[in-house]
């Protein structure tokens, strides 16, 4: 219901609507009249904007709203709360910030529109976010204008942030990679939907969303958020930024462990605790996200990884980041068998290396590239690959990009890409990405995205296990 | 006139039980504890235990938070001789206090067992590397209340010493012994309720076959 309401609602009322093309009343209600709903501008005085006849009030309205944007500045929000909540509004959005962000005046504000949802049917998201995105049904409550902001084509990945600036960079990344998204959720100051609340809606099943993302900068109630990742990680992956590590909490120190358990370390241990997948910048957020979202996970208790690329270098920086315990994310490289070697040896160039890293050199091709993938995959000591591909070299081509998908479609075993350097910034990532194979600008980022693919399958059946027991122990 | 009197007085942390309290009450629990004999002030020193010389002789009072720094615990007390004289420095230093004597345990690997009350999660539990270097370290993991056996050897599988209570260059050390421990304590701490603010089980003893509590602090909630 929540969830419906907030991210395909039938009807919108965009309050603070504008005539005037440089207010945020005016680029809202341009975005939203592109979406699926109804959407009606209130305006105290204008009487047609963008061509729409304009609406005086909530209550003048034709029909009750699913959905209120207020485009307002904050100490008009309380009256309109209590408007909406008259008139029976199922979710409102007020963007403004200047509420309980700022000190004691807008914390009053806040106070009043908490008490004029209490007991109400009316939920509130915010005050002080960008709003919502729902590519699937062309929802968007943004203010920054689409030509000024790319945002994601529809897809799987739910992107919930605290924070405004942060949620437009997870959008503008998602966006330039190609990475879908079911939705994104500004949680702004939090008065009354929060990331627990959401976490369960999103999960649920039918509601179009694999993995969900977050980022965060406190818990709105820590118990209730971990509590509900744990219910849901086991089947729906949780990726969370959790920023503030270096907040010093207030903490009795008395004793050793009270010394010791600095508040980030406590986050960490819990997180673990209840299928969390932890991350630390905004770019491993996506990257972590998109591969979720796009690689079948199977639980596989190895973790040996081939390495494919056209360079040296590459082969030489991808294998200390697959070992590499301190710089890299400790996994093993595969040990190619001797049959894949001598199918090797024909596919590639006389003085290239069959032996993992396999190096195809800078005379790799589309299909020298794909048939040594498709040896590499059908090695049984092969658990997933990394490919990396050197998109300048004179015999490559886009081609490569597809028989890469065609071949990871094959196995079911993971496969990533490292597209190093090309000239077009953004076509190549979106093409593979969009046939199903994750894809990065960076040997790094690949690497780490692989590490998530392999291990979070372990967090999920740890958080499986502790739900299982929670439920019978009852809830705690 | 007196400045000391405007001087609003800061809250002390407030020890719940003295060390013999906590270890009787672990004891209950099923956990390991050293034996030993509780001296009151007004008690004649014996010269013999049910337990051999050396022993350690220890203050034991809820008004006394830092033992060592105190000068308040003597380890390695050799004879009834040097006993008698240990007995009467700490009864003219600390009045009116109780005695704690207790055989010097075999050593074990050293692990530190802690419980808290984080201010977002609420009760949680700390376990790592524990004996006077644990704070240079940091070798420990958190999790929140409640843990079972699995989830307390997931977090010793985090610590970077993981290795230690594996066996280490073919010490023989009891894993079970020292998950079974935190468990057990953990529960006890949920039973605390409100009353609970913090526990240092450091060190714990680990060996081959057992984990032994050497020493224990508990304190009840601040303010």
């Amino acid at each position: 219901m929540l969830i419906h309401q907030l991210l395909s609602p039938r009807t919108i009322a965009v309050v603070g609507a504008s005539p005037n093309p440089s207010k945020i009343g005016h680029i809202i209600f341009r975005h939203l009249l592109k979406s699926r709903a109804r959407v009606y501008p209130v305006h105290p005085s204008a009487t047609r904007i963008l061509d729409q006849s304009v609406w005086p009030s909530i209550r003048s309205l034709p029909e009750p709203v699913e959905l209120a944007v207020l485009a307002t500045p904050a100490a008009t929000v309380p009256e309109l709360v209590e408007e909406c909540v008259a008139c029976g509004v199922g979710v409102v959005i007020p963007i403004a910030g200047g509420f309980g962000e700022t000190g004691p005046e807008g914390r009053k504000l806040e106070a009043r529109m908490k008490a004029a949802i209490r007991g109400s049917s009316t939920r509130l998201l915010g005050p002080n976010t960008l709003g919502v995105i729902n590519p699937a049904y062309a929802l968007d409550t943004f203010f920054l204008p689409d030509d000024r902001l790319d945002r994601p084509g529809p897809g799987s990945i739910a992107l919930l942030s605290q924070s405004g600036a942060v949620g437009v960079t997870l959008v503008a990344t998602a966006a330039a990679m190609g990475a879908g998204i079911s939705c994104f959720v500004g949680l702004g100051n939090r008065l009354d939907i929060g990331e627990a609340e959401l976490v369960r809606e999103l999960a649920r099943p039918g509601s179009g969303t694999s993995v969900i993302g977050l980022y965060l900068e406190s818990f709105g109630n820590g118990p209730a958020f971990v509590e509900a990742c744990r219910e849901v990680a086991g089947e729906t992956p949780v990726v969370l930024l959790k920023a503030g590590r270096t907040a010093t909490g207030a903490r009795a120190a008395s004793l050793h462990t009270g010394s010791m358990a600095g508040p980030d370390r406590v986050v960490d241990g819990v997180l673990r605790q209840y299928g969390v997948w932890r991350v630390f910048d905004d770019l491993e957020l996506v990257d972590t996200c998109l591969a979720l979202s796009l690689v079948r996970r199977s639980p596989l208790s190895s973790t040996r990884v081939a390495v494919l690329t056209c360079a040296g270098g590459q082969g030489v920086m991808l294998t200390d980041y697959i070992e590499s315990t301190t710089r890299g994310v400790g996994l093993s490289m595969a040990q190619l068998s001797e049959g894949t070697r001598l199918r090797l040896k024909e596919i590639i160039p006389t003085f290239a290396s069959s032996a993992n890293p396999v190096d195809l050199t800078g005379e790799a091709s589309p299909p020298m590239y794909e048939a040594a993938l498709q040896a590499v995959l059908e090695d049984a000591g092969v658990d997933a690959v990394l490919a990396s591909v050197v998109l300048q070299l004179p015999h490559m081509d886009d081609g490569v990009l597809e028989a890469i998908a065609r071949q990871a479609a094959r196995y079911g075993k993971p496969v990533v890409a490292a597209l190093i350097g090309p000239k077009d910034t953004q076509a190549p990532f979106r093409a593979l990405v969009g046939m199903g194979v994750p894809a990065y600008p960076s040997l790094w980022r690949a690497v780490r995205a692989l590490a998530a693919v392999l291990r979070y399958p372990q967090l999920a059946a740890r958080a499986r296990r502790a739900r299982d027991l929670a439920r019978i122990g009852g809830t705690r | 006139m007196s400045t000391m009197a405007r001087v609003s007085p800061v809250p002390q942390p407030r020890l719940l039980m003295a060390e013999h309290e906590v270890k009787a009450a672990l004891r209950r629990l099923g956990v390991q504890v050293p034996p030993s004999v509780l001296l009151a002030p007004a008690d004649p020193v014996p010269s013999s235990f049910p337990f051999p010389f050396p022993v350690v002789v220890k203050v034991s009072s809820r008004a006394l938070l830092h033992k060592t720094e105190a000068r308040a615990v003597f380890v390695g007390v050799k004879d009834a001789s040097e006993l008698q004289a240990v007995a009467s420095d700490l009864r003219e230093r600390f009045a009116g206090e109780l005695l704690l004597v207790e055989p010097v345990e075999r050593p074990g690997v050293e692990a530190i067992v802690g419980f808290f009350r984080d201010p977002v999660f609420g009760p949680c539990a700390m376990v790592g590397v524990g004996g006077v270097y644990a704070e240079l370290y940091q070798d420990v993991a958190f999790r929140r209340l409640p843990v079972d056996e699995a989830e307390v050897g997931a977090m010793l599988d985090e610590l970077r010493a993981r290795a230690l209570f594996e066996g280490f260059r073919g010490r023989k050390v009891s894993r079970e012994a020292l998950v079974r421990l935190v468990v057990a304590v953990s529960r006890w701490v949920e039973e605390m309720g409100r009353e609970f603010g913090q526990m240092d089980l450091n060190p714990v003893f680990v060996r081959e076959h057992d984990a032994v509590v050497i020493d224990a602090k508990l304190m009840g909630q601040d303010g």
